[in-house]
């Protein structure tokens, strides 16, 4: 899932930019008609979506996200699922003017970061030109990347920097990932990256000149798997490893000298596959592949990539792979049960799609699920900027007994509250006696009472501990309150 | 009536001058340890502040003034000599010190100053001091402006009675007495950057404490409750505890883990009165005619005493005799002075003690650059899980590289968990767990992941002194 290492990742990007560099420099070949090839693949999308301020969870807004798609079979459009989440309406427009056309969404997996539109309307649909995907690896490669900019096609030039196993945009599992170099701005919202009249890519992200690619190979497998109706979800590898390149650490662990791999140092506390894996296992071999000392496998099309690409190269959650281990000196094939990449298996989700924000008020008391849609309202630096405790959260772990967290978000000031005012950015551990880990469960406690109280117990720690409520007064003091702060509802819970 | 008045003025002028000549400037060339290096210190600094006599000869100053001193000089007015000085008795958590100057001359034509009580807000009080900006003795003038509980800067965790005052204090002010009456009210001692006429001085009471504190030669410190108060002002929280809606008593919400320490208080004890002085329902007490949190009623306690608390517990009002406990275990979390860094060297792996000091060697956005896992275990795992916190967390703090240690991939920053099997929890653990150890390698485990990094040991023990010798280290441990 993540590798124990300080230094490898600053190091690839360094010389991933001295390449950049030097491909930039070497290039300068005549450009080819991209606009008689692309201009009836190329489609303008439009989505309106609901937007919130998980501050205050009652409300909402919307927005309107302008993305580009591209076709590539007689009526499917492909874009990224960034910003597809909870649209009330997705409209596309061909040749960068002319009619809005309602669309409708065919598949979105925010991992894989990939969506599926398609256009009802005959007129629309007659004369587009899907486009080929390309069938050779993008290395050393130059590029465009195209967009209708206004009614205008654009055309910028794009440079193959280098490829990378990453995490997704949306995600937390790693998979392949081509990064590009190119002066564009603004991009990174689906647009297609071709060359010799092929696709390679669609722009997942862009951050200075380096945009995210997500490579031709990969959407063709997701794309391959939707179509045989068998929609699979992406894994991942889920436990933790540290790279083996201090030699006297596989010596201590027994491995043969003429082995390299990496060193398994920790398992899941709530594993979702019973795997035999143990820490201080080394692995030699995922899926027949050798592992080297930093946690490489040599691929045939792509050369050195992570090992952990390989839960994505024909694997999907849930499927056995093969693993050579050293355990204590002792070589062992185990088979590997795939992670399937759910957010809800964190302790603290990362993302929450297409639900609108969940919280409950008791007398004024607003309670929420801990996730980190509510912390980046600190803002994109929120990782500094929110509270470094409910931060801190996401680097541990659920557990059987406490799989996610409730947090006492605010408290909306009222007579019945006072004193309380303040208080806020707590997690809770009880109320009532009960443990809580969600919503339905802190709903149940608040219908049983302790003598004529509610008693809500936060987690131990640097701030308050307990609060009382007076039981009787409760229904009245949070019909008032929702009325004086002009909010419909005491609660929006999803059944877990 | 005008005639009355410049008499008036006059005869202030001459006391004022009675009391220059026993105010001095105090000079100190420090060097404090590098934190992240911790054989090493830092180059030597000059710093001035202000001190003043007072009774059994003692010159009274900011701790912060003398703090890692090696040479400290004394100036006094209208005499060119410096007298060197030496601390006598030091308290970091209240910013307070004694010097000594060992030449009989040095008193000549000095008066020790006495002290008086805490200043009325809105009367007028004096600074006297040699702030920066000249050479000479410098006076300002300005009202008390608020007197409550406040952080004192030098310690970073302790906050005790302050007093606020637009009187110019400015850097080299700091320890110069604050003058009322003709009488010392305070010891100026710190600023607020950004905010403008906002000077502070620590009053007589806290002085008095510290001066009372080392009559037995011994400076222990102040006491602290080991709770967490919080308000008790919802009249549901009243009701649940049985209590009246009265506007009396604040609620202990949590009772801290202090090892070896059984606290009296228990959790929704309410403290109603503490000593003398009544307790408010937002944690206040009148403290001469200030209202000022709870904890000031603490500041005349010493050490042993027992003071009377009254609290409100199982809907019963109970007093407590409760013996005043002195607590620096927690001295990792605040500013530590004049004892240099635990360390130990091994084969090039340096191991110091977790603390704030070494945290703040990753710049003043510390908490932002150093690893979130070593700012969650100072601040955090020792209040979450007390039981399972670590007493002194040891961190891999660098690696002097050597082809011994060259190939490890975790050389910094790193906190550690065992050596060779062993759980550490302090620094003598580690060096235990190394030395005894007689297998082939030595595996150092860190946390939070448990990933690790192996040495073979008779190479290493043969590169120790050579890796002490290339690097200039003079000593393998400091304990």
């Amino acid at each position: 899932m993540k590798a124990t290492n300080y230094t490898f990742t600053v190091l690839s990007i360094f010389w991933g930019i001295l390449l950049a560099l030097f491909l930039t420099s070497i290039r300068g070949l005549p450009a080819q008609d991209t606009k008689l090839n692309f201009k009836k693949s190329l489609i303008k999308i439009e989505v309106t979506k609901k937007r919130y301020n998980y501050m205050q969870p009652w409300s909402k807004q919307s927005k309107k996200i302008l993305k580009t798609g591209i076709v590539i079979d007689s009526d499917q459009i492909l874009t990224t699922a960034q910003g597809m989440s909870d649209m009330t309406l997705v409209r596309a427009q061909r040749e960068g003017r002319g009619r809005w056309r309602s669309a409708t969404v065919k598949m979105v997996d925010y991992h894989a970061n990939l969506a599926i539109l398609t256009v009802e309307d005959a007129e629309f649909k007659s004369g587009l030109e899907p486009v080929t995907f390309a069938s050779v690896p993008s290395a050393g490669k130059e590029f465009e990347i195209i967009r209708w900019l206004g009614s205008k096609l654009e055309t910028s030039k794009a440079y193959f920097s280098r490829y990378v196993v990453a995490h997704g945009n949306l995600s937390f599992v790693p998979y392949l990932q081509l990064v590009a170099t190119s002066e564009i701005s603004g991009v990174g919202w689906g647009e297609p990256l071709v060359s010799d009249g092929t696709l390679h890519g669609i722009l997942a992200a862009k951050t200075g000149d380096s945009a995210s690619v997500i490579p031709a190979s990969f959407i063709r497998r997701i794309l391959n798997s939707t179509d045989t109706g068998n929609f699979r979800k992406l894994g991942y590898f889920d436990f933790t490893w540290q790279p083996g390149e201090n030699p006297t650490n596989l010596e201590f662990l027994n491995v043969p000298e003429d082995q390299s791999g990496v060193v398994v140092v920790h398992i899941p506390l709530k594993k979702q596959t019973s795997s035999t894996l143990k820490t201080g296992d080394v692995i030699l071999k995922v899926a027949g592949h050798a592992v080297d000392s930093q946690g490489d496998y040599l691929d045939e099309d792509y050369g050195h990539l992570m090992f952990e690409n390989l839960a994505t190269q024909g694997h999907w959650a849930g499927d056995a792979i093969p693993i050579l281990i050293s355990r204590n000196g002792e070589l062992l094939e185990i088979q590997y049960t795939l992670a399937s990449a759910n957010y809800s298996d964190q302790l603290v989700p990362d993302r929450v799609f297409d639900r609108e924000p969940e919280f409950l008020i008791a007398g004024g008391l607003v309670f929420q699920p801990l996730n980190n849609e509510f912390l980046r309202t600190w803002g994109n630096d929120w990782q500094r900027r929110a509270p470094m405790r409910l931060v801190y959260f996401n680097n541990e772990e659920p557990t059987e007994q406490t799989p996610s967290l409730v947090v006492l978000s605010q408290i909306l000031p009222a007579d019945y509250n006072i004193g309380y005012e303040n208080y806020r950015f707590l997690v809770v551990e009880k109320i009532n006696g009960k443990h809580i880990v969600n919503l339905t469960q802190l709903k149940e406690a608040f219908a049983t009472k302790e003598n004529k109280f509610h008693l809500i117990e936060f987690r131990k720690g640097d701030a308050l501990e307990r609060l009382v409520l007076d039981a009787a007064g409760l229904e009245t003091a949070t019909q008032q309150i929702l009325q004086m702060y002009g909010i419909s509802s005491a609660e929006r819970i999803y059944e877990n | 009536m005008m005639k009355m008045l410049i008499l008036l003025l006059s005869l202030q002028t001459i006391d004022a001058a009675l009391t220059d000549r026993s105010v001095v400037q105090v000079l100190t060339y420090s060097q404090a340890p590098v934190w992240n290096s911790p054989w090493r210190f830092q180059s030597v600094q000059h710093g001035t502040g202000t001190g003043f006599l007072i009774k059994g000869d003692y010159i009274m100053t900011n701790a912060h003034v003398v703090s890692w001193g090696r040479q400290i000089l004394i100036r006094k007015p209208k005499d060119p000599r410096p007298y060197p000085a030496e601390v006598v008795h030091i308290a970091h958590d209240c910013d307070l010190a004694l010097l000594r100057v060992n030449n009989p001359q040095f008193l000549d034509g000095m008066e020790p100053l006495e002290f008086g009580p805490l200043p009325e807000v809105r009367s007028t009080v004096v600074t006297y001091g040699y702030p920066a900006g000249g050479n000479r003795i410098s006076f300002t003038r300005g009202v008390v402006s608020r007197i409550e509980m406040q952080n004192y800067v030098h310690i970073g965790n302790r906050s005790f009675l302050s007093v606020q005052t637009d009187a110019a204090i400015n850097p080299g002010n700091s320890g110069g007495p604050v003058i009322q009456d003709d009488r010392v009210v305070g010891v100026a001692f710190m600023g607020t950057p950004g905010l403008e006429n906002t000077g502070f001085f620590i009053p007589f009471p806290v002085i008095d404490h510290f001066l009372k504190d080392i009559q037995d030669g011994v400076y222990d410190g102040f006491p602290m409750a080991g709770i967490r108060l919080v308000p008790l002002q919802n009249p549901a929280f009243r009701n649940f505890l049985n209590l009246p809606d009265n506007g009396r008593g604040a609620r202990i919400d949590s009772v801290l883990f202090r090892s070896g320490y059984e606290s009296p208080f228990r959790k929704d004890d309410v403290i109603m009165r503490v000593g003398d002085y009544d307790v408010e329902s937002d944690g206040t007490v009148s403290y001469q005619g200030n209202r000022v949190f709870v904890t000031v009623a603490l500041l005349s306690s010493q050490s042993g005493d027992l003071l009377d608390i009254e609290i409100w517990r199982n809907a019963q009002s109970e007093t407590l005799q409760v013996p005043m406990e002195i607590y620096d275990n927690d001295r990792y979390l605040s500013n530590q002075y004049d004892v240099p860094p635990r360390y130990y060297v091994f084969a090039g792996l340096v191991f110091s003690p977790l603390s704030l000091d070494y945290l703040k060697t990753f710049g003043r956005n510390w908490r932002n650059s150093a690893n979130s896992e070593l700012v969650f275990e100072l601040f955090y795992r020792r209040k979450e899980t007390p039981k399972k916190a670590k007493n002194e967390p040891i961190v891999l703090i660098s690696t002097l590289s050597h082809p011994v240690n060259a190939d490890m991939q975790i050389t910094s920053g790193a906190l550690i968990d065992k050596v060779n099997g062993q759980s550490i929890s302090k620094l003598e653990d580690l060096i235990r767990a190394f030395e005894s150890n007689e297998s082939d390698f030595h595996q150092i485990d860190f946390l939070p992941d448990h990933s690790f990094e192996c040495l073979r040991r008779t190479e290493a023990e043969q590169a120790h002194q050579e890796i002490l010798n290339t690097y200039g280290i003079p000593s393998d441990r400091r304990l």
